[in-house]
């Protein structure tokens, strides 16, 4: 006996996993390519998924209302048994029905799928044309259908009693309680079978295809959605408001009343009433007694019933299939009143309407588009004591902005990407076949996004306004809209070219489907970093003036440049149909080197600001600038040398050559040195050389120059004054400081910007050009102003334009970077160090600093340069 | 001198692999070169897995090459597959038509992207209804509808454009015998009209019978090329059937003989 139970169970396994699989392709709606996929890369998938569930579930049905009824307020004082037993018998009524309610709801939203497949029937077809009797294949079946569910029943037998051990430590009781639970979990376990009975007929009946059917399937999904999202949330409600509720009710004059009433009532309640009459059987009345007992009686009958039934529904699912007669066949009908109207939009219209119909009728999608509306409002209802609790406006709007901004912006736009962009997979072959333009998919697809983000944005807006009173919420609220659309926007865009970036072109279809969850896992870094940037500028400018205007009026303007930005790229990423022949993905950047010069300038420039005031930021958390300044700007020099440095470093090797692919193309870390002249074939030693000396000529030009028009004054005094105040001490002014311009200057400039350059213009164009472009980048300085004039300013713009040139050619002539890098290293360092000039004048510095530090050095080393670089020729001939 | 539509030449597609964490190249396209006319229809012909499938999905733009050149109308398809795509009608192995659609809203949708005139489309989605007998699911939902149905939706959807080329993957899975039927009274129709088509199939007997030249591919290389009698002359079997043809150029018929072999004595000992 014992070993066919075994036996059986063992064979159960096969058909539940089969159940299994039945009702995850059903649940996977339009997107049973993907589930198929997994299936197939994971063996053990659907195998560790029923296992998954089951544990899943049960800990859900035992634990979760256990932990939100401890976190209760007072429940468990309550439940400390009271003199009056009235009291104490109908807290124990609700808070146990309550209990047992979420238990079969837990149940219910488990168990329901996988219960609607097992009751097509679909899974014993194949089994019903194997050579296996009747008898036995029902014992399958029952096999199967316990299997499915077994960690969950004996959960659900066992929930009661731990329950009630915890709260009264009474062994009597506990048994009772066991006793008990068994007709319950077979109460429930009917009830599941009749819900999964309706639900089968309604998604996994293959011949319904009315639109009164879909409308059912909507409505199952929604209930299964509402039921998944509102369990937690009635469950904490419900028992933050037990206190009150039970304490109208025990204050009531009318509790006996309610007592019987309740009592009579078959589940929930009768069971447990009928248990918590034995906390003090003797102290009880005994009409309470008699109804309870009723009550009690009414449920094992009425479980035994549904028993009855349920077993029949389940010999039915191996009998086959129940043929449903309809009122009208399809060979009936009549093929003249068929109307064929083929109707005409435009394509992107044509898009969306395919879309919202497909939505319509895919619960998944569907809930995927509705999904971002609720999760917003149920956000801002969850977020709401706290938006109440702060009293100043301003700090409401903030707070308000945070949570809408992080909810939305990080969770609505990849639901709606995931949602939106996977519809096509049910329609390959039709999509293949379409000239359809990616600019009108995109487009169709964005369109649909941005109006559920605003609408779920605005829902939110208002709700906040309401919660927290005042309108400026809406304001504030529309004015950050631009933001939020434009992370959907990246969203959808960094989708695209992880996904579907194609030689030529993009496709909004994925074609590159591996590394998924790294891929979806980048996405949504990238949008949550963007969100916690955007926080740290609203945060900083709240700083600097705490007015709503004020904030509202710069997340506008900064939501408009955001959003002409992406405009712009989504331009280039989708171009319309005229643009499209010559168009070329990547290599912009090579082709036009003024646009590629700014972005590397740009990249220079804002990428280290941006991290470094990030860390100040969040060092200043920790130590206060303004409370101790000193300890503050020891931290400061420290860490910010090192983190410019690093950032840069990751500017260098990473971003500018493998993200904009320059300046030959994306190249590998080797191939890239070569090509801007740091290891290719070159003498090292000449090349040092040639730097050193070049250096040389330019101290003897400057030492010339202070002889002539100003008074050279060399004091170590005043080396290390400077030092100790502005660079943190010597070794690192040496070592970090200056060794940051020198070399990543020379790379940004002399090895990619001359490179892409020189692609395009003739040498001496290129050198002219990069000279200026080095020369003009130090307007940055206006910007900065670290204890400078704006004169020297523009003296220094003008001498280094020079300075420019003549590092370009040096560059060229002896292509190598490293004379560049010791010229310009040197230059910084002992310039600083050695070279104090005090001037009568600014005019006469001017003319010093132009003549001797731009003009005579370049002549001089143009001629050294020239001279060693044709000898070597000379030689080679 | 007739005009050549499809002109691909030494095409190769790689796919990279993860076996059991181990990276592995598989050709499924190892340089594949043949040409189809106007007014002919071209057999692909091979075993399952040969590479048939991948060549049309390259030559739709839906795979980028890693070596050679594709040419329909004189364009690549990588580039300009949306103006190829206007003149071509596409037939894929499995009939993935939008599940959750009505064929209502399939051709709704079909003839609005290729601004089709809908009077016109209308007469003709009509005929074509009426010829696959399949007017009566015209407001079913296409999941509903049984495979041959389904396949029966997709070759309206491949036709209803007048295309200049038709390219065929297995069209003729699931279709019932009548249907068949008038599925290559429709292919001769497109013929005539100076259409080509472009055919892939294992099964030889239809091969055999409605291509003008057949291209049998095998392990992602073109093995023979040309009208059955050529074919036979490069396999040394005049006279021969298409199916030992086909078996002699895939290197095929000697394994075949010694699998029947080992069938039958199994079979025997029993």
């Amino acid at each position: 006996m014992k070993n066919k139970f075994i036996e059986y169970y063992s064979m159960a396994k096969f058909i539940s996993h089969e159940v299994f699989y039945e009702a995850q392709m059903k649940q996977a709606g339009s997107r049973q390519a993907s589930f198929l996929e997994k299936c197939e890369k994971n063996k053990k998938y659907i195998g560790n998924m029923v296992v998954l569930l089951k544990i899943i579930s049960s800990f859900m049905i035992v634990l979760l209302p256990l932990i939100y009824l401890v976190s209760g307020p007072n429940v468990l004082d309550l439940l400390v048994p009271n003199s009056n037993m009235e009291i104490t018998v109908i807290t124990y009524g609700i808070i146990f029905s309550i209990l047992m309610t979420s238990y079969l709801s837990y149940l219910v939203l488990f168990g329901l799928y996988t219960m609607g497949a097992y009751m097509s029937g679909e899974s014993f077809y194949w089994l019903r044309t194997l050579p296996i009797s009747k008898p036995k294949l029902r014992k399958y079946a029952f096999m199967t259908l316990f299997r499915s569910i077994d960690l969950q029943l004996i959960s659900l037998c066992l929930a009661i009693p731990i329950m009630m051990f915890i709260f009264t430590h009474n062994l009597v009781l506990t048994f009772l309680s066991f006793l008990i639970s068994i007709p319950n979990a077979i109460f429930c376990l009917c009830f599941l079978i009749f819900i999964g009975e309706r639900v089968s007929r309604v998604i996994f009946n293959p011949e319904t295809t009315s639109k009164k059917s879909t409308r059912m399937k909507i409505l199952v999904f929604s209930v299964i959605i509402g039921l998944s999202i509102g369990m937690n949330i009635t469950l904490q409600l419900v028992f933050f408001t037990l206190e009150g509720t039970l304490a109208y009710f025990s204050l009531s004059p009318y509790t006996n009343i309610w007592n019987l009433i309740l009592s009579l009532i078959p589940y929930p309640f009768a069971p447990i009433y009928f248990i918590s009459l034995f906390i003090s059987p003797t102290n009880t009345s005994l009409s309470l007694w008699a109804t309870s007992t009723i009550g009690f009686l009414l449920f094992l009958g009425i479980t035994y019933l549904m028993s009855r039934k349920a077993l029949k529904s389940l010999s039915a699912v191996i009998g086959g299939r129940k043929e449903k007669k309809y009122k009208r066949k399809i060979e009936d009908l009549n093929i003249e009143e068929i109307k064929i109207e083929v109707a005409k939009y435009g394509p992107i219209k044509a898009y969306i309407k395919k879309d919202l119909t497909t939505a319509a009728r895919d619960p998944q999608s569907a809930m995927l588009l509705i999904m971002p509306m609720i999760m917003t409002i149920i956000m801002i209802i969850s977020f709401s004591s706290g938006l109440t609790e702060v009293s100043d406006l301003n700090i409401q709007l903030l707070s308000f902005l945070m949570v809408s901004l992080l909810i939305i912006s990080t969770m609505n736009p990849l639901m709606l990407v995931m949602g939106l962009m996977n519809m096509e997979e049910s329609g390959f072959a039709i999509t293949s076949s379409l000239p359809i333009l990616p600019r009108d998919q995109a487009k169709a697809k964005l369109i649909l996004m941005i109006i559920i983000q605003s609408i779920s944005f605005i829902v939110s807006t208002i709700f906040a306004s309401i919660i927290i009173q005042s309108f400026w919420v809406v304001i504030v609220g529309l004015c950050a809209l631009p933001i939020s659309l434009g992370f959907l926007f990246i969203a959808f865009m960094m989708k695209i070219m992880l996904f579907g970036k194609m030689k030529y072109k993009y496709i909004t279809e994925e074609i590159y489907k591996e590394k998924k969850i790294r891929k979806w896992l980048l996405i949504g870094l990238m949008n949550l970093g963007l969100v916690f940037l955007n926080f740290t500028i609203i945060m900083v400018l709240a700083s600097i003036y705490m007015e709503v205007w004020f904030l509202a009026s710069a997340m506008l303007l900064i939501g408009g440049i955001i959003l002409c930005v992406l405009f712009v790229a989504f331009d280039k990423m989708f171009p319309s149909f005229k643009g499209y022949k010559s168009y070329i993905t990547g290599g912009s950047l090579r082709k036009n080197p003024i646009f590629g010069a700014i972005a590397v300038l740009l990249l220079y420039w804002c990428l280290p600001f941006i991290v470094l005031n990030l860390i100040y930021l969040t060092i200043s958390l920790f130590i206060n600038p303004i409370i101790d300044p000193i300890g503050f700007n020891n931290i400061r020099r420290i860490v910010g040398p090192i983190t410019e440095f690093s950032v840069l470093a990751l500017i260098f090797i990473i971003i500018v050559p493998k993200w904009l692919s320059l300046p030959y193309g994306s190249k590998k870390l080797n191939q890239y040195l070569k090509d801007i002249k740091i290891t290719n074939k070159q003498n090292y030693i000449k090349n040092i050389l040639i730097g050193i000396i070049s250096f040389l000529i330019i101290v003897f030009s400057l030492y010339m120059g202070s002889l002539i028009f100003g008074n050279y004054t060399f004091s170590f005094d005043r080396i290390f004054h400077i030092l100790d105040t502005v660079y943190f001490g010597l070794g690192a002014f040496i070592f970090l400081y200056m060794l940051i311009p020198a070399i990543w200057e020379e790379i940004a400039f002399r090895g990619i910007n001359t490179s892409i350059f020189k692609e395009k213009y003739n040498t001496i164009n290129t050198i002219i050009m990069c000279g200026l472009l080095f020369g003009l980048s130090h307007l940055i300085n206006f910007l900065t102003l670290i204890g400078e004039s704006p004169l020297s300013t523009v003296e220094q713009i003008i001498y280094a334009s020079f300075m420019g040139i003549t590092l370009s050619y040096t560059y060229f002539k002896t292509r190598s970077l490293i004379p560049c890098i010791i010229i310009h290293y040197c230059f910084n360092v002992f310039g600083t160090l050695f070279i104090p000039i005090v001037f009568d004048s600014t005019l006469l510095e001017g003319i010093y600093s132009i003549i001797f530090i731009g003009i005579i050095p370049m002549i001089l080393i143009i001629l050294f340069v020239y001279t060693t670089q044709n000898s070597q020729i000379l030689k080679r001939e | 001198m007739t005009e050549t539509l499809i002109q691909v030449q030494d095409l190769k597609k790689y796919f990279e692999q993860n076996i059991n964490n181990q990276h592995v190249q598989t050709k499924a396209v190892d340089g594949i070169s043949f040409n189809v006319k106007k007014g002919e229809i071209f057999g692909l012909l091979g075993p399952n897995g040969a590479g048939k499938t991948t060549t049309i999905k390259l030559l739709l733009g839906l795979l980028e090459p890693n070596e050679g050149s594709i040419n329909i109308f004189g364009m690549n398809p990588q580039r300009e597959d949306v103006k190829i795509k206007e003149h071509i009608g596409y037939v894929a192995e499995e009939p993935l038509i939008f599940r959750s659609l009505t064929t209502k809203d399939l051709f709704n949708f079909i003839s609005s992207i290729r601004k089709l005139n809908p009077s016109k489309t209308q007469k003709m989605l009509r005929e074509y209804l009426e010829s696959f007998e399949a007017i009566q699911y015209y407001e079913q939902i296409l999941d509903t509808l049984s495979h041959g149905n389904k396949q029966k939706m997709q070759i309206i959807a491949s036709i209803i454009h007048n295309p200049k080329i038709l390219i065929l993957d297995e069209p003729l899975a699931g279709l019932d015998a009548k249907s068949v039927k008038v599925f290559k009274e429709i292919l001769d129709m497109h013929i005539e009209n100076g259409g080509a088509v472009l055919f892939s199939t294992h099964i030889m007997k239809i091969a055999e019978e409605l291509c003008d030249r057949i291209g049998i591919i095998s392990k992602g290389k073109m093995v023979g090329i040309g009208t059955i009698d050529e074919l036979r002359k490069q396999s040394n079997k005049l006279g021969a059937s298409l199916e030992d043809v086909f078996l002699r150029l895939t290197d095929q018929d000697i394994s075949v003989m010694e699998i029947i072999k080992k069938l039958r004595e199994s079979f025997n000992n029993k």
